[in-house]
């Protein structure tokens, strides 16, 4: 028997499959995805790949218990680990580029605003997931919304995570650096960050915010 | 997910038997893993989640064309005088040997060949095979035992006869 294994071990390196091909443009093509620059197309791929594999970053904490789901927010996962992996640094990807109406469009919901005025600059995620809303005034803030998707995050052993309510609905407040695998960029690292479901909706607000002004933001929105 | 185009066109074809079909099985799968990203779970390995949907694919496509009978294996041309010299891996087993094998492996039915095919020839773990052919890692273990059986008695191996 184990001749017969090792005889078909080595078929592999001359058995005649299919050689192998670029799917990758078609699939690009049905996702959606636009191919405005090299560089972005490339950024795309790695951050596609990467959050891909994110399953693999994420796997660090072998343990399942590791993983806290226990916030009651359904589009959050956080994972414990030990240490903090260290993430590339690549070009921000921020997906398309577009407006309150063609968000709704695309992701079918009406993307919920902060009483902060209208945002600087809107984009939806090549797979239409979700909707980041970046305001510069007054402060450099950035929000993602999704219906369908979650975030995923990495927090180190020590990191200490608060419950918190946003006007009914439950969230999450997450005070110190981690890792974030949304959904427009590679997985990254991210400052604190507010998390809380409303209506369905999974929305996560980053900035240099302490948790008073984050959650005041954060009760602000509408409708 | 690029870097696993490979492996996803592979065994794609293994199970669909046909190259254009494993090549939309591919495409579709990547479309579907893509857009389901949100219910992978964190923690889990990613490869087999994403062969378990190629090849979900690629059974959909051969069950459609309603082929049985797939996977026509050869060997790759032997070399030709003067070519580099074969891999370590390809120099031994001879090529008789190894036309043996894969007609061998042509008689066996789909599920001992796929078996097979995923373990062998693809180099998947059981993990994997066990996400590829939709069951369970203990299945693939029994089945792959019976498949070498088959192959050893297709051969004319058997220990007692």
């Amino acid at each position: 028997m184990a001749e017969l294994e090792h005889d078909l071990r080595a078929l592999a390196a001359v058995v005649d499959l299919p050689a192998e091909r670029d799917l990758w443009p078609a699939v690009e093509a049905r996702l959606g995805v636009r191919r405005p620059t090299p560089w972005l197309r490339i950024a795309v791929v790695v951050a596609a790949a990467v959050a891909l594999a994110v399953g693999i970053a994420f796997a660090v904490p072998p343990a399942r218990g590791a993983i806290l789901r226990f916030f009651g927010l359904e589009g959050v996962s956080i994972v414990r680990v030990e240490k903090l992996p260290r993430v590339p640094r690549l070009p921000a990807v921020f997906g398309t580029r577009t407006t309150l109406d063609g968000a709704e469009r695309r992701l079918g919901f009406r993307p919920f605003l902060p009483d902060l005025g209208p945002p600087a600059k809107i984009y939806t995620d090549y797979s239409n997931r979700a909707v980041l809303l970046l305001y510069r005034r007054p402060h450099p803030i950035r929000i993602e919304e999704t219906r369908i998707g979650i975030f995923q995050k990495l927090v180190s052993g020590d990191e200490r995570l608060e419950r918190v309510g946003v006007g009914g609905s439950p969230g999450v407040w997450i005070p110190d650096a981690h890792v974030v695998a949304d959904f427009f960029d590679q997985p990254r690292m991210s400052g604190s960050a507010l998390l809380w479901e409303r209506d369905g909706v999974t929305l996560r607000l980053e900035g240099r915010l302490t948790k008073a002004e984050a959650l005041e933001i954060a009760r602000s929105f509408s409708p | 997910m690029r870097a696993h185009q490979a492996i996803a066109f592979r065994t794609a074809y293994v199970l669909a038997g046909d190259e254009t079909d494993a090549q939309e099985a591919a495409q579709d799968a990547f479309v579907k893993a893509y857009r389901a990203l949100g219910r992978f779970r964190p923690g889990a390995p990613f490869r087999p989640w994403l062969l378990s949907i190629v090849a979900n694919e690629a059974r959909n496509r051969r069950r459609s064309a309603g082929r049985r009978q797939v996977l026509a294996l050869r060997a790759a041309a032997d070399a030709a005088p003067g070519d580099a010299a074969p891999s370590p891996e390809a120099a031994v087993v001879s090529s008789e040997r190894r036309q043996e094998l894969l007609a061998a492996l042509g008689r066996l039915g789909d599920d001992h060949r796929e078996v097979l095919a995923c373990r062998y020839l693809l180099e998947l773990s059981e993990e994997e095979t066990a996400a590829a052919l939709g069951v369970r890692r203990g299945t693939v273990k029994s089945r792959l035992a019976r498949a070498l059986e088959r192959l050893r008695a297709e051969l004319g191996e058997e220990l007692d006869g």
